[in-house]
C-alpha cells in the first residue's frame, strides 16, 4: 500500500522491529502499573490488568474474566511473539512457508484491535460510574501505557510489509507461488 | 485522563464516521469512473482510517462493563446501545466485503497475470 511506502521505507524491516520493541517495552508498565481504582461504599481498591481479571473470576463473572484475559494479556503477548517471528523469517529471506506466514500476518492484523477492549472498558466505567459517595471509578496511569502498547503493536503490524515473506530484499519474487510445480 | 477520553472518541466515533463517509463516497456511482485520482485517494484514506475505526470493540467493552455493573446495580439498556451495535456490525460487514471484493476501477489497468 502506498501509505506504508510513504511513512515507512519499503522493504525495510527496521520500522516494524523498532515499533515491536517499543510495544514490548511499553507492555511492562502496562501490566505492572495499576489501571483502575474502584471505590464502593468507602472501600477503595486498585487493580492492575491481571488482578482485575482475577477479581472478575472470583466474583463469578468467569466468561467476562476469560474475554478480558484473552483480549488484554494473551492477544498482545502472542501478537508481539508472532510479529517477532514474522520479522525474523522475513529477515532470513523468502521461504517455502510464505503462504502460511501471510495467513499468520492477516490473523495478527485482525485480532490486534481487540486488545483495545480493556482501554474502552476502563474509559466507559470511569465515565458511567458516578454514584456520589456510594461508588466511583478512576482510571490510572497503567491504562495509558497499555493503550500506547496496543497502538504501537498496531503500527508495527502496519509497518511490516508481508510482501517481504514472498520476495527477497532486492524485490525478486523467488518464492512465488510455492504450491505450483515447475513445468 | 483527557488523553484516554480523546482516544476513545477517535476510535469509537470519529474514525467510524469518517470510514462510513469515505466508503459512501467511494461506492457512489461515478467516483471510480472519473479520470482524476479522487477514487484511489479515497480508498487509501479509508484504509488508513480503518485501522482506528473499532466500534465493535467498544460494543464488546460496553457489554462487559454492563455485565460487571449488573452484578452491583440495576442496569437497563437504552435504544442508543442497539443503534450503535447495529451501526458497528453493518460497518464491520461493509468494510470486510469492501476489502475482500474491492470495486473495479474501470480507468485503471487490470494487472495481468504472468
Amino acid at each position: 500500500m502506498n501509505l506504508r511506502r510513504r511513512f515507512f521505507c519499503a522493504g525495510d524491516l527496521n520500522s516494524a522491529a523498532a515499533f515491536s520493541a517499543a510495544a514490548a517495552v511499553m507492555l511492562l508498565p502496562a501490566n505492572l502499573l495499576p489501571v483502575i481504582t474502584t471505590e464502593t461504599s468507602g472501600i477503595s481498591r486498585t487493580d492492575t490488568i491481571l488482578s482485575g481479571v482475577v477479581e472478575l473470576w472470583h466474583r463469578g463473572l468467569r466468561a467476562i474474566a476469560v474475554i478480558v484475559f484473552v483480549a488484554s494479556i494473551i492477544i498482545p503477548f502472542f501478537k508481539l511473539v508472532g510479529l517477532a517471528w514474522l520479522i525474523f523469517k522475513a529477515h532470513r529471506g523468502p521461504g517455502t512457508k510464505a503462504r502460511r506466514l501471510t495467513r499468520l500476518y492477516a490473523a495478527l492484523d485482525f485480532v490486534g484491535r481487540w486488545s483495545m477492549l480493556d482501554v474502552f472498558l476502563v474509559a466507559f466505567l470511569s465515565g458511567v460510574v458516578r454514584f456520589g459517595a456510594f461508588s466511583s471509578v478512576e482510571p490510572r496511569s497503567g491504562i495509558i501505557a497499555f493503550a500506547l502498547a496496543v497502538v504501537l503493536t498496531v503500527i508495527a503490524t502496519h509497518a511490516f510489509d508481508p510482501k517481504l515473506l514472498w520476495r527477497d530484499h532486492a524485490g525478486t519474487p523467488s518464492a512465488f507461488p510455492t504450491h505450483e510445480s515447475p513445468a | 485522563m483527557d488523553l484516554l477520553a480523546i482516544w476513545v472518541l477517535v476510535c469509537s466515533t470519529l474514525a467510524p464516521t469518517a470510514l462510513l463517509g469515505l466508503l459512501l463516497a467511494v461506492v457512489l456511482p461515478g467516483t471510480l469512473q472519473r479520470k482524476t485520482k479522487i477514487g484511489p485517494n479515497l480508498i487509501r484514506a479509508a484504509h488508513a482510517v480503518a485501522y482506528w475505526a473499532i466500534p465493535e470493540v467498544q460494543v464488546l467493552a460496553i457489554i462487559v462493563a454492563l455485565l460487571r455493573l449488573g452484578s452491583v446495580v440495576d442496569v437497563r439498556i437504552g435504544a442508543g446501545f442497539w443503534f450503535y451495535s447495529g451501526m458497528s456490525i453493518s460497518l464491520f460487514v461493509a468494510w470486510r466485503s469492501f476489502v475482500l471484493r474491492p470495486p473495479q476501477d474501470s480507468s485503471a489497468q487490470t494487472p495481468s497475470l504472468p
